[in-house]
């Protein structure tokens, strides 16, 4: 019967569907094993020739990272580190989405700011350090301050496009119905700038964890910069190496959960609307 | 039962002049809009404007919407001038301005979040409409999951959902296809003819405008001027075996005299 004849098709496509999804799935495990095996076997390699003193060997690498992850001297580093990042980059955040999203929406602000942000988009903030330094001394707060001068330039900048690409359409139609300013904030505005708002934290906590490890390894040595400091002075390159990759792993980790958040959100909120005459 | 007489909108010496940087480059052009229209709008009239692409009949459609200002002359409903937006006008805009990221039944619900209608309430309203417009079982939708006639539609119930008296119609079907076009110009005679609000109609489409309207205000361009105004003489409901009627067949062919064209 046809009926038959289609199914037994159908079969055989969901069959060869499911053969490409489960080659799909061996090159994605296989392709990145391809890459790291011969890294790992070459690393070996170099670091048991005659005459390395300070190349640590892949598999001390290994056995330090396992070691740190589980002892307590990274996890403490870990608190110290971060206190300071969620001080400073919190504080980027909570101020650098309003005054990004005003500055869209207020030509005046954009005029007062702008060159500011201007400034702090192309100088590498690393020299403003030592004046810090000076001002707020050897705290927490100079440190948290780093990371807020690395991290707000990148999400005022997302949240003010964010806003200046609401199409002025939607603006209007708002107007139309009785908006006021308020209301088109809150009901406009806003919502078309969520997907910029999350933009601007995935921008703004990477620079952030830059600012942060900055500042703990040229000005005030604690947390992880304290960690590396004293594991290079005491030549103990496999626990720099580990502590590395750790510090790699975990803002991997959080840029993915970012990157994923942003996706989620970004995927109902798709402006499709256009200019219109 | 005292009759009341409803207002209308009259609108006196309406003129507006738009600047802007000039094409040859040498300084700033003045752009004569519109000048100084005299108009009435009836209570329960669908008054069609049509008129060449620049002839300021957006222009005029958004000042009585209140987003743009008159440079001089006065809109005013009834005794009174218009100044803003009001609850007793709502739009439909040609690119439908529906927010993306909200489902139909919020877009048509929105006009009245707006007013701080309650939810239930508002919501309750906006279920009527959408199926009013045709659009049952698509509440949960967003924007771009419908086909632009379908947005439209949406476009359409949010601006009844106000019960406005005066419904304002910016090229309404301009961005559809010429088959979605008639579905919703059938659509939008058959509402319209069960309530009669007071519509103003922008369009390019001379057959739309006949179709659709009981008076049709020809303008001219630059500057904008109103070149003439036709009576359509075709009895309500109108149906689509009218489009061979004779009068339908002689307002056309006037129209278009008047046009220039």
């Amino acid at each position: 019967m046809a009926s038959s004849l289609a199914d037994a098709g159908e079969q055989s496509l969901l069959r060869s569907w499911r053969r490409a999804r489960r080659r799909d799935l061996l090159w994605r495990i296989f392709l990145p094993l391809a890459v790291i095996v011969p890294v790992a076997l070459i690393w070996q390699w170099a670091a048991l020739r005659p005459g390395n003193l300070l190349l640590p060997t892949f598999t001390s690498f290994v056995t330090r990272s396992v070691q740190l992850l589980f002892g307590r001297a990274f996890w403490g580093a870990l608190v110290t580190s971060e206190s300071a990042l969620l001080i400073g980059f919190g504080a980027a955040f909570i101020l650098g989405v309003p005054v990004g999203l005003a500055m869209g929406r207020a030509r005046s602000l954009e005029g007062v700011v702008d060159p500011y942000l201007n400034i702090a988009v192309v100088t590498p903030m690393a020299i403003v350090m030592p004046l810090l330094l000076i001002i707020f001394g050897f705290t927490i707060w100079s440190r948290a301050i780093v990371i807020f001068v690395f991290a707000v330039p990148f999400v005022i900048v997302p949240c003010r496009a964010g806003v200046l690409t609401v199409p002025p359409r939607l603006l209007e139609m708002a107007r139309s119905f009785g908006a006021g300013e308020l209301d088109l904030w809150r009901e406009v505005l806003v919502p078309a700038a969520i997907p910029s708002i999350m933009s601007g934290l995935r921008q703004g906590f990477a620079h952030a964890l830059t600012g942060m490890i900055v500042a703990e390894l040229d000005l005030l040595a604690v947390g992880f910069g304290k960690l590396l400091l004293e594991f290079r002075d005491n030549f103990d390159s496999a626990s720099v190496f580990a502590t590395v990759f750790l510090i790699i792993c975990q803002s991997v980790l959080v840029m993915l959960i970012l990157t994923q958040l942003e996706r989620k959100v970004g995927a109902s909120r798709v402006l499709d609307v256009a200019g219109g005459a | 039962m005292a009759i009341e007489q409803e207002p209308g909108i009259r609108i006196e010496g309406l003129s507006k002049r738009f600047f802007r940087p000039a094409a040859d480059g040498s300084g700033t052009e003045m752009l004569h809009v519109l000048d100084r229209i005299e108009l009435e709008v009836r209570p329960h009239e669908f008054m069609s404007l049509i008129g060449p692409s620049g002839c300021g009949k957006t222009t005029l459609l958004r000042m009585i919407a209140g987003l743009a200002r008159a440079d001089e002359g006065s809109l005013r409903i009834g005794s009174e001038a218009i100044t803003g937006p009001g609850p007793e006008r709502a739009m439909v805009f040609q690119d439908f301005a529906l927010l993306p990221w909200a489902s139909v039944l919020d877009n048509v619900a929105f006009g009245l979040k707006l007013r701080r209608v309650r939810r239930t309430e508002r919501e309750a309203t906006a279920l009527d409409l959408i199926r009013a417009v045709g659009l049952e079982g698509f509440e949960k939708a967003l924007p771009r999951q419908l086909s632009g006639g379908m947005q439209q539609r949406v476009g359409l119930a949010r601006a009844l959902a106000m019960d406005p008296r005066f419904l304002l119609l910016d090229e309404p079907f301009g961005a559809l296809d010429e088959i979605s076009r008639r579905v919703m110009q059938d659509e939008l005679i058959r509402i319209w003819e069960s309530d009669k609000k007071t519509a103003v109609f922008v369009t390019h489409s001379v057959d739309e405008a006949v179709f659709l309207s009981d008076r049709i205000v020809i303008m001219s361009s630059r500057p904008g001027r109103i070149a003439d105004i036709v009576e359509v003489g075709l009895p309500r409901p109108r149906t689509r075996d009218m489009e061979q009627d004779r009068i339908f067949i002689e307002i056309r062919a006037r129209i278009w005299q008047a046009l220039g064209l």
